[in-house]
């Protein structure tokens, strides 16, 4: 008993061990693991509209037709596949179950409406499976129809010409309608090449001498099928057919020219390609150089990148992702879609898989009992491969984009029908290879050339993938075209902006999935700026952006582990920022709509406690608003006060008064009040009558003690001074700042030293100057940002990133104040004139506290028209009022 | 206000797990067809090594002139195509083959028009050669010898 038991026939289960006897249990151990791997898939894809929404009760089902669809037809395929004689490759079999469940469950979370009709498709898409399973297994009716099945693909891909139809609408017209169902007959048509090929060849070998007799019928065939494709503008099939023709030719003939005659053929018909047909030029451009036009011809392309970036190594979680931000997700780019939600990990699978697929075809036609069926198998790897290669080298910019489908895996009845069909001639092929008819392999070097040459293809893949997803990933994302970040604002709070008391100034309302931004006084929107999902971010909502979604001041653990489980960022923090709400809306206020900005600062700390750009707009209403604001000319969106581009005129009077000091005592007298620049009179702020002190005709803006000073100092020391003073250098503070001017070459000391050179500055950097008159001579560093919300109500304070600098001695500083101050004020000022190329006549005022004032303080204002006495009302009462509540 | 929100994870956690498991039955898969691709590449290459195909000699009766082929397979036939071409007008253009399979040389007849012999036998299916056969095509006559 225990003898019979055990025996085992010798021979035939050893040379090929898949076939053994455990090779059914094998494939149903690799379909239990796809079988779970698809129900956890779909598990987490019921479950994470909840996880999105934070509500228990949104909860996605629909997925699971799709799984139960591909369920029963994989469950009915493996059961009626380990009946027949010669039980199929289970490896072939569980892989090819694998990527059609996968791909199917993708296309669900991307179109549902999709979805349904694919899981349709997967079933009768198996049913021809089985059904096929009971055809004669030598496969000897393909051959001798081959020039019938040819014939009838050709009429029937030419019946596009008339009937031809799109089912999105638009585009090449590939596709014919029964009924309402599509087909499309360039997808069949692949493999009637394909066998079309196969029997041509086996039935010439051995082969003539002549090559040309050999291929010329076969390239009449292939030229008018090319011809066909070309017309259809499906080029991405035709390039598909030049591979497959080169491949068969190369394995039938073994001649390595043959391969370079193709490649020669290949780029013939790439460059007439490139020549005769827009699609093609727009094709490769944004192939080659996809940055330049990233919204528009190659926004596919850099759309798929950024999808890709965004998975990273470990995805952003099933149905957590946005991967329908790419166009045509659940056919094109179905790659990408999964490198985005299932990572680097999930994509090198899908690699994996389909290169398994490649080579078990390969192995299946290594070993096939005739030549017809070698040239068979080996005919639809090369199919299934290189339209892989294609269509994902498209969407990773490994190769120019075509618009073909991935084998099993995209959306498409054709496309998954003709994959199944594919598989079907596999698993035929090597059912009919047993021992007894193994047909030897008379050259294996085109065979083995071939494969190396699509491993190759595979590995860049896999290469290229890694570098988007990993070493390129992080500057991807940041890119202002990834949508996923404003998106997520949608699903995340954003903290709140609050001013140096706690009042908020911006705040997000509504619930998650549809949070907004209110923005409480929109007297401040050109210094706080706005955030929206389609305008983008201004002002400190972009320099605090960080801040405000979380990613900073939280710890790096938190942010990690957010993402790891959410696959979004942690809730945002609030940030508290150094402007005084009472003092802003009191310069507002002073303001009215006159264009112009005033900076008030904390001489000593350089906290901003109020920044003023005017005139204003609201950003609630951005959207009604936006192309308003874009055309006026009063520039509304731009901060004046941190980014504007003023010429600095007699503002620099003060500090040629302090510099002159250092360098040695100023002459008695003063011989011309104005100064003349190209026949035009400069003058000082107010008239003045002959004689006057140097420090009031300077604190009046008088450009000619100005002239008169910079002629004594001479180019050097004023350029000295320009530095020094922080005129070359943008501040360090977190907010958009104007570029500073680079440093000038002064030419005439007189004109740099009325500040009529071409250096501009921003009311911002003239106030840290102005801080040294009552700060000791110490330029402080500005400071914006205060604190960032830490945990539970506690606040992380910031300090300023600059470094404060001392330009002048502590008495230098207090006798220049106390030279330009007078009797009424407890202030130092100036008004001074500044014109501007167009000719403009602006004005600054400065002012700030003289030494031993309890808090030091200075403001600087600038108005757009030549309004002295306004901006100097204007500067005196935020100062004042800055005083009297502190 | 940041504080409360998302204090729940359990959800997140859940989803966290189960896609850890399908990462993990993903790379399963993986692991045990590449494990399956494995084994049966070395058992082939096993099989394979203990396989040494003997040269094939073609010797025509009555001359010294022979010819040696270290392929598998081997087509005879008048045909220039041929791998041993025959010139004679009672073979046809392509005669009959020999291949290597199964530790063993086959010779298979191409339904020519005047038929193979071994050892004066019509060859009608796939037959097993062995050193000494004598090989009839038409009217040629051929010795065949194997040497390793």
């Amino acid at each position: 008993m225990q003898l019979f038991r055990k025996f085992k026939p010798h021979g035939s289960a050893t040379i090929l061990p898949i076939r053994s006897k455990d090779g059914s249990g094998l494939q149903a151990r690799l379909l239990r693991l796809a079988a779970s791997f698809l129900f956890i898939s779909s598990l987490v894809l019921t479950a994470a509209p909840a996880m999105r929404s934070q509500s228990l009760t949104d909860l996605n089902w629909n997925h699971w037709i799709g799984y139960l669809s591909w369920l029963i037809s994989f469950a009915l395929i493996h059961h009626f596949s380990r009946k027949i004689k010669g039980k199929p490759d289970p490896l072939l079999l569980s892989t090819t179950a694998l990527l059609v469940g996968w791909g199917l469950l993708t296309i669900w979370r991307i179109a549902p409406y999709f979805g349904v009709r694919q899981s349709i498709w997967v079933a009768i898409g198996s049913l021809i499976f089985l059904l096929g399973l009971r055809l004669p297994s030598g496969l000897g009716f393909l051959r001798k129809y081959k020039y019938i099945l040819l014939v009838g693909g050709l009429g029937l891909t030419g019946l596009t010409l008339i009937f031809g139809t799109n089912p999105m609408g638009v585009g090449p017209k590939l596709w014919l309608n029964f009924w309402g169902v599509y087909l499309q007959p360039s997808e069949p048509l692949k493999l009637l090449l394909l066998i079309y090929l196969a029997a041509y060849f086996a039935d010439r070998r051995p082969f003539a001498t002549r090559l040309i007799h050999l291929i010329a019928p076969t390239m009449i065939m292939a030229a008018v099928t090319l011809a066909l494709l070309t017309v259809q503008h499906d080029l991405g099939t035709a390039s598909i057919f030049i591979f497959i023709y080169a491949g068969m030719i190369y394995i039938a003939t073994g001649k390595r020219r043959m391969l370079l005659v193709s490649l020669v053929i290949l780029v013939t018909a790439a460059i007439s390609g490139y020549l005769l047909f827009d699609l093609v030029q727009v094709r490769v451009e944004s192939w080659l150089n996809p940055w330049l036009d990233p919204s528009g011809s190659s926004y596919q392309v850099i759309q798929s990148l950024i999808s890709i970036a965004a998975g990273g190594v470990g995805g952003r979680g099933l149905g957590l992702g946005s991967p329908g931000l790419v166009p045509i997700a659940h056919s094109d780019f179905i790659f990408s879609s999964i490198a985005e939600e299932y990572g680097m990990v999930g994509s090198l699978a899908l690699l994996l898989g389909l290169l398994i697929l490649v080579f078990r075809g390969f192995k299946i036609g290594i070993s096939a009992s005739n030549h017809y069926q070698r040239y068979l198998a080996l005919g639809i790897s090369i199919y299934i491969a290189s339209q892989s290669i294609l269509i994902i080298g498209g969407n990773i910019r490994l190769l120019p984009l075509t618009g073909v489908t991935l084998p099993f895996v995209s959306y498409g009845g054709s496309s998954l029908v003709t994959s199944m069909l594919a598989l079907l001639l596999l698993v035929k092929i090597d059912q009919h290879s047993d021992e007894e008819r193994h047909s030897p392999l008379t050259r294996a070097e085109p065979v083995f050339h071939l494969a190396t040459l699509l491993l190759l293809g595979f590995v860049s893949l896999a290469l290229i993938n890694s570098w988007w997803a990993v070493w390129r990933g992080p500057d991807l994302l940041t890119r202002t075209d990834n949508a996923r970040r404003t998106l997520a604002d949608y699903d995340l709070p954003r903290g709140q902006i609050v001013d140096r008391s706690g009042n908020p100034l911006h705040t997000t309302e509504g619930q998650a999935g549809e949070f907004f931004r209110v923005y409480q006084y929109p007297v401040i929107s050109p210094v706080l700026g706005y955030t929206d999902p389609f305008y983008g971010q201004a002002g400190a909502e972009s320099s605090l952006d960080n801040i405000l979604r979380g990613l900073e001041n939280n710890s790096p653990w938190s942010v990690w582990f957010n993402h790891l489980l959410y696959g979004q960022s942690p809730p945002g923090l609030d940030a508290k920022i150094s402007l005084d709400l009472e003092l802003q809306n009191y310069a507002a206020e002073l303001f009215e709509t006159r264009p112009g900005a005033l900076v008030l600062l904390n001489a000593e700390s350089g906290e901003v406690l109020a920044m003023h750009s005017s005139p204003t707009y609201d950003p609630n209403t951005l959207a009604e608003d936006w192309e308003d604001l874009l055309e006026k000319s009063s520039s509304p969106l731009l901060n004046r006060a941190a980014q504007g581009h003023y010429p600095i005129g007699t503002a620099l009077n003060p500090f040629l008064l302090a510099f002159s000091n250092v360098e040695g005592e100023l002459p008695a007298e003063i011989i011309s009040l104005g100064f003349e620049v190209a026949d035009d009179q400069l003058s000082c702020t107010r008239s003045l009558e002959l004689p006057v002190s140097w420090a009031e005709s300077l604190a009046m803006g008088c450009p000619g003690p100005a002239a008169y000073l910079g002629r004594e100092l001479g180019a050097e020391a004023l350029d000295k001074l320009y530095n020094e003073l922080g005129l070359y250098s943008a501040p360090e503070i977190r907010l958009p700042v104007a570029q500073s001017s680079a440093q000038l070459l002064i030419t005439s000391p007189e004109i740099a030293a009325i500040g009529q050179s071409e250096l501009t500055i921003s009311p911002l950097q003239l106030a840290l100057a102005a801080a040294s008159l009552s700060n000791q001579g110490t330029i402080p560093a500005p400071q914006f940002l205060l604190a960032a919300e830490s945990s539970l109500d506690d606040w992380s304070p910031y300090t300023a990133s600059g470094e404060s600098t001392n330009i002048y001695s502590e008495r230098i500083a207090n006798s220049t104040a106390a030279r330009l101050s007078n009797p009424d004020y407890p202030y130092w000022q100036t008004t001074a004139n500044a014109y501007t190329q167009s000719g403009q006549k602006l004005t600054w005022y400065l002012a700030g506290t003289l030494p031993g004032a309890e808090t030091p303080l200075v403001v600087v204002v600038l108005l757009e028209y030549h309004t002295p006495a306004i901006a100097q009302e204007i500067g005196l009462r935020v100062l004042q009022n800055a005083a009297l509540g502190d | 206000m940041t504080s409360t929100f998302l204090s729940d994870n359990t959800v997140g956690v859940i989803l966290f797990f189960l896609r850890l498991g399908l990462t993990l039955t993903l790379i399963a898969f993986f692991g045990v067809a590449l494990k399956t691709i494995w084994q049966d590449f070395r058992k082939q290459t096993e099989t394979a090594s203990a396989i040494s195909m003997p040269v094939i000699i073609f010797q025509p009766e009555h001359s010294a002139e022979e010819q040696r082929f270290s392929l598998n397979e081997i087509s005879l036939g008048r045909d220039p195509g041929c791998d041993l071409q025959i010139t004679d007008e009672s073979v046809s253009a392509r005669h009959a083959r020999c291949y290597f399979r199964k530790s063993q040389w086959w010779l298979e007849d191409n339904h020519s028009s005047n038929g193979s012999k071994l050892n004066g036998i019509p060859v009608e299916a796939p037959t097993v050669i062995t050193s000494g056969d004598q090989l009839s095509l038409g009217s040629v006559k051929l010795k065949i010898s194997f040497s390793s």
